[in-house]
């Protein structure tokens, strides 16, 4: 016997508690199970070398492709060119995987560190920031990508480059937004008449805010810059041959679609794997540490 | 305001001290009408910052061409002789300080002058032009698919039943996010186009060969879009003033229509305007799995040919294109919502 | 069977059920309601209420105690997940039906009008002021344009909004506290309701606003003839406006009866802690003997003997505009203060009065534009005469030497003056423990060392009352009084010379308030801290202080020892803000 016309069948989630309990649970559950995933996966990946026999180019046009299953030396498959399928999975991810995690801790530090000195700084310093975000942000990470790669610099510390350059900003934008709002606060105010020097203030009480939300930041920005980092190979502006990752993998599998799908179909399943469990546990975390605030979802896109 | 239908406004203080009611003011019978606010100033200053982000882009792509070495190397075969390099290098101008082919290289993107592409004889812009048509298609309904999709999931999950599914088309969208574009598209292909053989695998000889494309982009840009429209939704709900409305007496219809969805309308226009760089880049890249005779394949063939004055022509199109429509979305945002509160 | 006997019976089944007897004449009769939460625990706990057409009826108590929620079952707007498990309401005798039917939307809701807390939420962001009434006056479109036109500009009228034609074209974010208000009352009375519930209507409001919002609700009231629900926890409005009065605690009623003889003689225990809790004109002052002597020391007038501690002169700040077209705002105009040495001072003033500025540029923690704060008699910030006086500097800088040495002076002056704000949510860092916070400024100052540092904190926690085992928590899991405490104890951490509060007790509930309020006191005796206190609440500023300034606009329009002050303010501003305390001879009764 609802007094309100119940419009929507959802609650809001800042109301009953044991509501918010259960949501907790599930959001915990959720987080293990994310976590085991990619743990698996980066372990899969680092133990490259004792999972697979042999190496991920060893050519054998005689063994043509092999459907996945069918073979116990091949478990995954072969390649049009007979290389195993297992083998170029594990090294594949080992490419795309340090790519995208130097890239996504890089453009943290960076993006936290700007971030925090011009929320907290503000004036002159701050503006500048913005615009300089504002400017990059007017310009899709393709066309940069394009114009940095494509006029001829290949090779990983451009493609690391252009993908630290794509996701920095939402580290900036996160942690300047917070600050800013948080050097208002009393309990700021209060530590300068104690006497408190600026990078006290900002490393004890500022940092620990920002804490929370760059982690959660940073497994979504890892996602984001896998999922880039195999476009890229794809079009062929990430990774170059022989190097070969996920994304090319799909690539040289595409042309055998009809007749042996898997070779491009498994890569692309590793990928999206990896992306969503990161993307859930970046949900986990939110939902977890969430202090009652809804954080937009389009904040974190 | 028509003068001859007016009403008489009683004046209060008249009838309390108990005087004959003497008309003051009369009133017009039309409610009144609000302008919005124009802003010149702001938008002149939005333009200028486009500007900027434009020239930055163009000085990027200046800097790579000149810095990855003589670009004459890639106009001339590997058996060209050190003579031979040297006078192409004279007469096409590259020997000259950086500044001097800075300037020059300014006038000429200014002018639309990019030089000849190399694969097809005719001015670059010419070229880029041409496939302009077909990605613009491509990204139109690509953007309207997701449109679609993502705010019919997103109401769907915010005022459906649970018990009859309402929520599963979003979940499905959310999932299916993780899948990155060029490998939607991949599935999507084999399903439909060669296990299927709905629809053809590639090319734009026919509109069927739309679909598969556009699907692909609805795809990647309806889950943030209908996220962000099912969490507006709900929290609009909850919002004081939908208590004022129904305190008012109004249909519950009308509640939900004037107060709860007018709400959520801004940052589903916000949001829709932040996917457009999702679309720009799913779009190239898309053209290159299914062959789509546009922009992002004339690009990444000619990256690989090195045809470097369509890349660059492409580019600076590309560019404004984003720009433009960016500036539009941002001034369609504040007509929706005067407040400036634009930032969901 | 005809209706009428279908209302007798209903009314005659709530009697037996009850055990009360329904007032036949009453519009709305309450019995036995239970309020529970999502959760299934009651917020309100068998309540009996009853308001005759045309009375006004208030209902009081702390926040939570389920006023609010009372109301609002009855005017069929309970938020989601809260619902009425129990206990009938009937409305003009007939038992109310379900909120959600149209039944209750074509019966009930054209007979009654809620008048909402905070307006600015209230009103929809995006439509015109005309639109939202106009909604009002006629939700289904049923009268023609013309008439519904014509009803929506006499209640912009009846409102009292000035300058209607343009007001009409505006959304809320352009208008003010006060015209928002007036635009949720013309929605509220739209279709001439015959109940009025008013939910503390005024709290969002500055102190002049809130006399005339009441004002026009009373006489809108007496030219409907409606009743007024009023629900609010301050009890100086009740004694002015409402007729009759409803004590509420813990969800249910422990007293009710005739405004007038609650509030002079109090049945209830509860009650009269309420009443004891709230600071009327007369209420005896805590530190009346020390209070005495400083006002008699200020009386007249500065002199050369008087023991300073703190003196700001000629103060003028302006900030920067933050909307393009806008001048520069200029917060506190040609402001001078002093306080003597062991005093208490106090600043009061409107929300933009500029008093919160005038602490922060007392405190060092603004820069003022022009005027010099001086500290025991040395200049600590501001400009003196034309030399700019850097923070904490005594002196043109030539004079002091090396940095060091101007560095330690700086941050002795720095800590002779500290801070307690008003909110605790900002207050203290919400991931540090409050022992934590409070060793901060010690920590900081490096001069104990941890063990030492640890018995302060356990000293100070003392000092204020609170226990220790509080310290290892988080500001999050105590309540506002107790953060209220934690802010305090850290501001003493240093053992400041003056201690600076903005607002300590309006974020609580009165009874938290009277023990803060103790707890100033208390202080103030005991250590001889120089207390400046700053506060919109008159009442309670002059419990604590000797000496009072009272600002407007940026300006201080009035200023001397309390008690004068209060017996015989001046200003209008200041004549209106004593109007405002309960116990108070110039408040009228309704």
């Amino acid at each position: 016997m609802t007094a309100l016309p119940q419009l929507t069948g959802q609650r809001s989630s800042s109301r009953a508690t044991p509501g918010r309990a259960s949501s907790r649970r599930r959001a915990t559950r959720r987080l293990w199970a994310a976590g085991s995933v990619l743990a698996v996966v980066v372990l899969a990946v680092s133990l490259a070398p004792l999972l697979a026999h042999g190496s991920p180019d060893a050519q054998d046009l005689s063994l043509g492709a092999i459907p996945p299953l069918e073979s116990l030396a091949h478990p995954l498959g072969t390649d049009q060119l007979g290389r195993d399928l297992l083998a170029r999975l594990l090294y594949g991810g080992r490419s795309v995987l340090v790519v995208a995690g130097l890239a996504a801790v890089l453009a943290g530090v960076v993006g936290l560190a700007l971030g925090m000195l011009a929320g907290y700084v503000s004036g002159a310093a701050d503006t500048i920031l913005s615009r300089v975000t504002e400017i990059q942000l007017a310009i899709p990470t393709i066309l940069l990508a394009i114009v940095v790669i494509g006029m001829g610099a290949t090779g990983v510390p451009v493609l690391v480059l252009v993908l630290v350059l794509a996701e920095w900003p939402l580290f900036f934008r996160l942690s300047r937004g917070l600050v800013s709002r948080l050097r208002t606060q009393a309990y700021v105010t209060a530590a300068k008449t104690y006497g408190a020097s600026s990078a006290r203030i900002v490393v004890k009480h500022l940092g620990r805010a920002v804490l929370p939300t760059a982690v959660i930041a940073f497994t979504l920005t890892l996602a984001n810059a896998i999922a880039l980092a195999a476009s890229l190979s794809y079009i062929g502006l990430g990774v170059q041959p022989p190097q070969s990752d996920w994304g090319s993998m799909v690539a040289q599998g595409q042309s055998e679609l009809a007749s042996s799908w898997w070779i491009a179909v498994l890569p692309g399943l590793a990928i999206a794997v990896f992306v969503y469990a990161a993307n859930r546990l970046g949900d986990g975390l939110s939902t977890l540490w969430s202090t009652g605030r809804t954080q937009g979802d389009a904040e974190i896109v | 305001m028509t003068a001859a239908a007016t009403v008489t406004r009683h004046d209060p203080e008249a009838r309390a001290s108990g005087t004959s009611a003497a008309p003051a003011t009369t009133y017009p019978v039309r409610r009144p009408v609000r302008r919005p606010h124009l802003g010149l100033a702001r938008l002149a200053a939005r333009l200028a910052a486009s500007v900027a982000a434009l020239w930055v882009l163009v000085t990027i792509t200046f800097l790579g061409l000149r810095l990855t070495g003589n670009p004459v190397l890639a106009l001339v075969g590997p058996e060209a002789t050190t003579e031979q390099i040297d006078s192409l290098t004279t007469a096409l101008g590259y020997d000259r300080p950086l500044v001097v082919q800075y300037w020059d290289f300014l006038q000429g993107v200014a002018l639309g002058h990019f030089g000849t592409s190399v694969q097809y004889g005719r001015p670059a812009l010419e070229v880029v032009l041409g496939r302009l048509p077909a990605t613009a298609t491509l990204a139109v309904t690509g953007i309207l698919g997701g449109l679609l999709l993502g705010a019919g999931s997103g109401w769907l999950a915010a005022f459906g039943r649970r018990r009859y599914g309402a929520g599963v088309p979003l979940a499905v969208l959310t999932a299916i996010q993780a899948f990155p574009v060029f490998f939607k598209g991949l599935v999507l292909m084999l399903v439909f186009a060669v296990t299927l053989r709905w629809f053809p695998t590639g090319g734009f000889t026919s509109w069927a060969g739309l679909v598969l494309p556009a699907l692909t982009l609805a795809l990647a840009t309806a889950p943030a879009i209908g996220r962000v429209y099912r969490v507006n939704l709900v929290q609009a709900e909850h919002q004081p003033h939908v208590q004022t409305a129904v305190a008012k007496g109004l249909a519950p219809s009308k509640v939900r229509r004037a107060h709860v969805v007018r709400n959520a309308l801004l940052p589903l226009s916000t949001i829709v305007g932040l996917q457009l760089a999702t679309l720009f880049g799913g779009a190239l890249i898309i053209e290159k799995v299914f062959s789509w005779p546009g922009l992002g394949q004339l690009v990444f063939n000619s990256i690989e040919s090195q045809d470097y004055p369509v890349v660059l022509a492409s580019t600076v199109v590309i560019g404004i294109a984003f720009l433009v429509i960016t500036l539009v979305t941002d001034e369609v945002n504040r007509l929706i919502d005067p407040r400036g509160e634009s930032r969901p | 069977m005809s209706e009428h006997a279908t209302l007798t019976a209903d009314r005659r089944q709530a009697d037996a059920e009850t055990g009360r007897p329904v007032d036949p004449a009453a519009l709305v009769s309450v019995r036995g309601l239970r309020v529970v939460d999502p959760a299934g625990s009651p917020v309100v706990d068998g309540v009996d209420l009853d308001v005759r057409p045309g009375e006004s009826v208030a209902l009081v108590g702390e926040s939570g105690a389920g006023k609010t929620l009372t109301v609002k079952a009855v005017a069929g707007l309970l938020p989601t997940g809260v619902t009425i498990a129990d206990g009938t309401v009937l409305f003009d005798g007939a038992p109310l039906p379900d909120p959600a039917s149209p039944d209750f939307r074509t019966r009930v809701r054209p007979h009654v009008g809620y008048v909402f807390q905070d307006p600015m939420v209230a009103l929809h962001p995006l439509q015109t002021t005309f639109r939202q009434i106009s909604d009002a006056v006629d939700p289904d479109r049923s009268l023609p344009a013309a008439e519904r036109n014509r009803r929506t500009w006499e209640l912009f009228d009846l409102v009292a909004l000035k300058d209607p034609e343009t007001t009409a074209r505006k959304i809320p974010s352009e208008l003010s506290g006060g015209m928002c208000q007036r635009v949720v009352i013309a929605i509220a009375v739209a279709r001439r309701p015959r109940l009025l519930v008013a939910d503390e209507p005024t709290t969002a409001l500055d102190v002049t606003v809130q006399a005339q919002i009441l004002d026009l609700l009373t006489d809108l009231r007496t030219r409907l003839g409606a009743a007024l629900l009023l629900v609010s926890h301050d009890l100086g409005l009740v004694a002015r406006y409402a007729q009759r009065v409803n004590v509420f605690r813990d969800g249910q009623i422990v007293e009710s009866g005739e405004t007038t003889s609650i509030l002079q003689a109090p049945e209830q225990e509860y009650t009269r802690s309420l009443l004891a809790s709230t600071p009327l004109l007369s209420s005896p002052r805590p530190n009346e003997a020390l209070l005495a002597t400083f006002e008699a020391a200020r009386s007249g007038g500065p002199g050369p003997d008087d023991d300073v501690v703190l003196e700001g002169t000629a103060l003028t700040k302006s900030f920067p505009a933050t909307r393009r077209g806008k001048a520069r705002a200029t917060v506190v105009s040609d402001v001078s203060v002093r306080a003597l040495a062991g005093e208490a001072v106090g600043i009061v003033g409107e929300s933009g009065s500029g008093k919160s500025t005038l602490v922060n540029l007392l405190a060092g923690v603004l820069r003022p534009d022009s005027g010099l704060v001086t500290i025991d008699g040395t200049p600590a910030w501001g400009t003196e005469g034309r030399v700019r006086v850097p923070f904490g500097l005594g002196g043109p800088r030539r004079a002091l030497g090396s940095r060091r040495a101007r560095a330690q002076v700086a941050a002795r002056a720095r800590r002779a003056a500290q801070l307690a704000f008003q909110d605790a949510w900002g207050s203290l860092d919400p991931f540090l423990s409050v022992a934590d916070s409070i060793a901060e400024p010690l920590r900081v100052e490096g001069r104990l060392e941890a063990a030492a540092r640890e018995d302060a904190v356990a000293s100070l926690l003392a000092e204020v009352g609170l226990a220790r085992e509080l310290g290892d928590r988080l500001p999050s899991e105590l309540s506002g009084g107790q953060r209220q405490r934690a802010g305090i104890a850290r501001a003493l951490a240093l053992d400041p010379r003056i201690l600076f509060a903005d607002e300590p007790v309006s974020a609580l509930d009165v009874s938290v308030q009277a023990r803060i309020v103790d707890l100033l006191a208390r202080l103030q005796r005991d250590r001889g801290t120089t207390l400046v206190l700053v506060s919109h609440d008159l009442a309670v500023v002059r419990l604590l202080t000797s000496y009072l300034y009272v600002m407007r606009d940026g300006r201080v329009v009035e200023e001397g020892p309390t008690s004068q002050v209060v017996a015989n303010p001046q200003h209008p501003f200041t004549v209106e803000l004593v109007r405002s305390i309960p116990g108070s001879p110039a408040a009228p009764s309704c």
